[in-house]
């Protein structure tokens, strides 16, 4: 049962990491013609240079519960990687529950009047031809944190089901990347 | 003081393994919470203190909404996740193995050769790729074995691969540059500009001390005899040049432009995205599959210094609140001795010491902001004081026992090499990267940067 809603949870974030992997592609490609357009056209659109950094928005502000969920946020690992696997899953439980929800509700809360605000005000770009409906980006600073409950409840659960046995702790480790890098290199050798 | 308890028990905490970032956010609550308590104080009797204590640090955490939100809009930021995709794409291409195949042999048959070839390939992946991991496990793949095969000294052959790979740290465009652009409030441009004196100086004492060590005891780095199936020796260069120059080219139009002026760190490394993926293409190494990787990763690289920067941001008000700021800057300005040396001799012990334990990036974010305002009293060049701080936490990523570039390393090598072997390597490597950086805080113009601002 527990297991079955870990892989829900995985999936939400899994989806979280393909709009944001999407936002980042889509951000390269925006920069790119923005400069195109400056540079050999000598012309350019606010609105488009503004989109920039809503997609780049998107990325850094969701990208941090797919992060979590690949556990891709650095560790001071002095300590925690001589733990016994229980041991981690134990820290991570009780990191969610101290660290991660009382931050993430307290920031999170701060921000739904900052929406609100500028939703009522109808705020819009201060330069002619911006974006308008400034509350959709700053939307996304509480739907962030409401995202990072979500994942970091996950992530309990995972490490819940980590500790009682039921798999073995998933840990990216150093390891995995260096084989996965040493991998492909043998893979150019062999052509 | 709070301020300062609460700087001592965040890093206490780190200690644990949850991931920094959080840490250091949940402390800083956690403490606002108490400073706003201790702030309206119990006059009012425990209950009615206690509770408003509370709204107040509450209320601290309002102007949260509005930090995020300038974070947001930091286009230097947005450098970090473009150069990271180069970088991978670039990678991917199997550039560091093209290079070591070609370049790996070209100065084989004078003694240390080899590891001069490593050198120079490091460099140039520095300047490419800036992947610290891959460089090195590119390199521990292939190099080593060479090195290990013609009767290189193991640990000449490992330091050498170490040191190279984590060139990527000051060669620009380096992300640690571009964060302490950002925090520093300085063109990232200058300090690539500033930081390529150094990083060409370094190279150069890397490449000394082998032909050196090798001159003295020709056993530690044998000449390798002449293999005519890889062809003549211009045959060699050829190759080598036509490994080098794609990529080259790439990457000297991308800092060009940004040392021309003519293009922001940011527009360049978008257009470098886009010269990376034709590249990729030419190489025919090009598949939706390696974007999707390079998206990934850099999402979660830059999600990951951005969830650091919230929790610092968030640990910076609490600690400005507190007034943790004047304590630290009393402190530090009555160090004995000359003021603005014993602040620098002492800022550069503080980080070389935390770096043995904490990341570039927790440095750059919670440390060095606290720092900056001193810096700029006492008159100091920030480009200057940036790049040696940049300089000091590259050799954190060779420090043992947690250096990162050990970890990835050791786990590539093979089971003959002992771990102390690797750690004996680095030790010259990390000597001569302490003698770059005490030649650029003592004579700053031999590397064209002003030491303090006129």
């Amino acid at each position: 049962m527990l297991l079955k809603v870990e892989k829900a949870f995985d999936k939400f974030a899994d989806l979280i990491g393909a709009v944001t992997s999407m936002a980042i592609v889509l951000m390269i490609m925006n920069v790119t013609y923005d400069v195109v357009m400056r540079y050999f056209f000598k012309t350019g659109s606010i609105a488009f240079q503004e989109m920039e950094w809503h997609l780049f928005s998107v990325v850094i502000l969701l990208g941090m519960s797919y992060t979590l969920k690949e556990d891709g946020h650095v560790r001071v690992d002095l300590i925690y990687d001589r733990l016994t696997p229980k041991r981690k899953a134990m820290i991570n439980m009780m990191g969610v529950v101290v660290f991660i929800y009382p931050l993430a509700i307290l920031i999170g809360l701060a921000s739904v009047p900052f929406v609100v605000e500028t939703f009522v005000s109808g705020e819009i770009s201060g330069d002619p031809g911006g974006l308008t409906h400034r509350w959709i980006v700053k939307a996304l600073i509480p739907l962030s944190f409401l995202l990072l409950l979500i994942t970091a409840t996950g992530y309990f659960i995972k490490n819940f089901n980590a500790y009682k046995g039921l798999h073995p702790l998933e840990e990216h480790g150093i390891k995995d990347e260096i084989e996965e890098m040493t991998k492909s290199i043998d893979k150019e050798e062999t052509k | 003081m709070i301020g300062i308890i609460m700087f001592f028990t965040a890093l206490c905490m780190l200690l644990i393994g949850f991931p920094v970032a959080f840490t250091f956010g949940a402390v800083s609550v956690m403490f606002g919470l108490i400073a706003g308590i201790v702030e309206i104080g119990f006059d009012e009797g425990l209950i009615v203190g206690f509770v408003e204590g509370l709204a107040e640090g509450v209320a601290m955490f309002d102007f949260m909404p509005f930090r995020i939100y300038s974070i947001m809009q930091n286009t230097i930021l947005m450098a970090i996740p473009m150069f990271i995709f180069m970088g991978i794409v670039l990678q991917k291409t199997g550039l560091a193995e093209r290079l070591l195949e070609s370049m790996g042999f070209l100065f084989g048959e004078i003694r240390g050769g080899v590891a001069i070839s490593t050198v120079l390939v490091g460099s140039l992946l520095a300047a490419s790729t800036g992947v610290v991991g891959a460089s090195v496990v590119a390199m521990g793949v292939i190099s080593l074995p060479v090195m290990m095969k013609y009767k290189y000294n193991t640990e000449l052959a490992t330091g050498t691969i170490c040191a190279s790979g984590t060139l990527g740290q000051i060669i620009p465009p380096s992300i640690v540059l571009i964060i302490l652009g950002d925090v520093f409030q300085v063109p990232v441009g200058d300090l690539f500009a500033a930081a390529i004196g150094p990083g060409v100086m370094l190279i150069a004492c890397y490449i000394i001390y082998i032909m050196i060590v090798a001159y003295l005891n020709p056993s530690l780095a044998p000449a390798i005899p002449a293999d005519p199936s890889r062809g003549n020796k211009k045959a060699q260069i050829f190759r080598a040049l036509k490994d080098i120059i794609p990529s080259l080219t790439l990457i000297l139009m991308v800092l060009g432009s940004i040392f021309a002026g003519i293009a922001t760190p940011t527009e360049s490394s978008a257009v470098g995205c886009l010269g990376a993926i034709l590249l990729s293409l030419a190489y025919k190494s090009f598949s939706f599959d390696m974007v999707k990787v390079a998206a990934r990763e850099s999402v979660t690289i830059t999600s990951m210094v951005f969830a650091i920067l919230i929790g610092a941001t968030a640990f910076s008000m609490v600690f400005t609140y507190t007034g943790g700021e004047e304590l630290v800057e009393h402190f530090m300005t009555n160090l004995p001795g000359d003021t603005v040396w014993a602040f620098v001799i002492f800022t550069m012990l503080a980080i070389f010491i935390l770096g043995f334990f904490i990341d570039f990036v927790e440095i750059s974010y919670i440390i060095i902001p606290i720092l900056i305002p001193i810096s700029e009293a006492l008159g100091i060049n920030p480009v200057w004081f940036a790049i040696l701080i940049a300089m000091n936490l590259q050799t954190s990523f060779l420090t043992p026992p947690f250096g990162f570039s050990l970890f990835y390393l050791k786990g590539v090598v093979p089971a003959s090499v002992k771990t102390i072997q690797i750690y004996k390597g680095v030790l010259p490597f990390i000597a001569i990267q302490i003698a770059v950086l005490a030649l650029l805080a003592i004579y700053p113009g031999f590397f064209g940067v002003e030491a303090f601002l006129k």
